[in-house]
């Protein structure tokens, strides 16, 4: 009985959520996000219908990507992670630890900052890449248990990203 | 006229002798089981932790001393819940594998599957995903963790008394680790930054880690300890049971939940405290079942001159028992005081070993001759302070 039960959570529950049909997107198939950017999804991550025109949004158990088109850039990538960072600090709805904003480039060689925050039930992390005088952003929300499972694809996302054109201001 | 004996039969639970003295029983199949979900969950489990701690090994050092503190604090409260009795280390330590193995690791699949299959169900952009899902896999693979121990006779699992120390320990098992990799999550998103490692603690472990998972567990768990060892009818032995999961689930799933999300200090603090509120509950009855049973058993079972039921009423209450030492150091002096204590030790000792094992144990046996060696040890000092006269029957 103790063993049935251990592999009805080892094995049923993770088939059943294959069952499930969450359309996801081919691996190494690059989607467009807007007129003028390109993402990369990784394994395990399907297309919500919520998505726009404003903003591409992916799903995996439980968790959302938020990616928003390429934009003129508005201000310096270091201010605005900065912002990012202290909205998420000050924040009196919940609890955030919020890390030190850092850098990365992403596969094209497009430079960007990234900042992430825990909270008591939520993981996030926001990414900012810019190009030619163009940003886009990048927002994961996912709950803490199933962190480990999804960031590793969803930076994967955030590195695949390549902008098609520079955007005009 | 049906008596009321007629309408719900008691029957006592078949209990099996334990062969072993604690749950590591090589002849039990459950324990081979739970060898074999351990193995399981720590190969789920070992890499997670080995790889954030070959990243940044003075934030893993670090985070594992912060928690290693925390789990041996909370590990000494839930030690001093122990009315009567001191559970056995061994056990102890296979509570705390399971928790965090057995759970932590089947976790680590089953988690994120649930969350996509509540997803489905709820909206992916519902804000309760986690409130359900989380607790529909942690608090059965938890109790399951109870359960599992009290198929082995060597565990003895007795009363819900038992049931709920064993679940508390199990749920801090689970706690830890969980708590260790979010801490470690933070921690590498932060390049190994110290100051990350101890926010992260104070957010787990001190605003939303009193009332967590081993609280939970402790419910559920003296479910279980109901559920094997009342002479109440099976169908009342499977509700109580049921009733404690389910509602170390709705209490998990509120506190997870964005009810009142307002201000995470208020939110925390106004949903701990009824789960607070329900554990000192159970705990009160709990005691007071435990209570019952030790004072049925110096009443029917043990000798009146190893334990009376007067020697009962003096054992029954921790603060009866300190009064009692202090009475004995009045008039025996620190040595009296000691002896007082051992004897009151043994006594309680014989008693447990009277419920867990019976009577006529080699245990019982055990704790007999020790019971009586505490005993002459107290008496030679009662004569030497000239409290009593030498016993003629004793020359």
């Amino acid at each position: 009985m103790v063993l049935l039960s251990a592999l009805f959570f080892i094995l049923v529950i993770p088939a059943l959520d294959d069952l499930i049909e969450h359309t996801e997107l081919e691996v190494g198939t690059p989607l467009a996000v807007g007129e003028n950017l390109l993402m990369t999804p990784a394994q395990g991550w399907a297309l919500s219908p919520d998505s726009t025109q404003a903003q591409t949004i992916l799903t995996n158990s439980g968790t959302q990507i938020v990616v928003t088109p390429a934009q003129p850039l508005s201000q310096p990538v270091a201010d605005q992670i900065q912002d990012a960072s202290d909205a998420l600090a000050n924040d009196p709805d919940k609890s955030w630890v919020v890390t030190e904003p850092t850098t990365f480039t992403t596969l094209a060689g497009d430079p960007g900052a990234t900042v992430t925050a825990q909270s008591k039930e939520t993981s996030t992390q926001s990414w900012i890449v810019t190009h030619d005088g163009s940003q886009a952003t990048v927002v994961l929300v996912a709950p803490v248990a199933v962190w480990d499972a999804v960031s590793e694809g969803a930076t994967d996302i955030v590195e695949s990203l390549q902008f098609a054109q520079t955007v005009e201001p | 006229m049906s008596t009321p004996a007629s309408r719900s039969p008691r029957v006592r639970p078949v209990r099996v002798s334990p062969r072993t003295y604690s749950f590591i029983d090589l002849r039990s199949g459950v324990f081979w089981v739970i060898v074999l979900l351990a193995t399981y969950g720590a190969s789920q489990v070992i890499p997670l932790l080995a790889s954030t701690l070959v990243k940044h090994p003075d934030a893993g050092m670090l985070a594992a001393i912060l928690w290693g503190l925390y789990a041996l604090a909370f590990a000494l409260i839930v030690y001093r819940l122990e009315l009567f009795e001191r559970r056995s280390p061994v056990n102890i330590l296979g509570a705390v594998v399971w928790g965090a193995t057995v759970c932590g690791g089947i976790g680590v699949v089953a988690a994120p599957a649930m969350h996509g299959i509540v997803a489905a169900w709820l909206g992916e952009q519902s804000q309760w995903i986690s409130a359900v899902s989380a607790p529909l896999v942690e608090e059965p693979l938890k109790m399951l963790g109870v359960i599992a121990l009290a198929l082995i006779p060597g565990a003895r699992i007795r009363s819900a008394a038992d049931g709920l120390f064993y679940g508390a320990i199990i749920g801090l098992g689970f706690m830890i680790v969980e708590n260790y990799l979010y801490t470690m999550q933070a921690a590498t998103a932060a390049n190994g930054n110290y100051t990350t490692v101890f926010d992260v603690v104070i957010l787990r472990g001190v605003i939303s880690g009193l009332w967590s998972h081993a609280t939970l567990t402790a419910i559920a768990g003296a479910g279980v300890g109901y559920f094997f060892n009342s002479t109440r009818p099976r169908r009342q032995r499977w509700g109580v049971m049921l009733t404690a999961l389910a509602l170390a689930m709705v209490l998990h799933a509120f506190f997870d939940s964005p009810l009142l999300d307002t201000n995470v200090y208020a939110a925390t603090i106004a949903k701990g405290v009824p789960v607070l509120v329900m554990l000192l509950a159970i705990l009160q009855v709990v005691h007071t079942r435990e209570r019952e049973i030790l004072a049925n058993l110096a009443r029917h079972t043990v000798p009146d001159d190893l334990v009376s039921p007067l020697d009962f009423a003096l054992l029954s209450d921790r603060g009866i028992r300190r009064s009692v030492q202090a009475s004995a150091r009045k008039s025996l002096g620190l040595p009296g005081a000691l002896a007082m204590r051992q004897l009151q030790h043994r006594q309680l000792a014989l008693l447990s070993a009277a419920h867990e094992d019976g009577m006529d144990s080699e245990r019982s046996d055990d704790a007999v001759a020790l019971l009586l060696s505490a005993q002459a040890t107290l008496a030679q000092l009662r004569v030497e302070a000239g409290v009593d006269r030498p016993d003629p029957a004793a020359r």
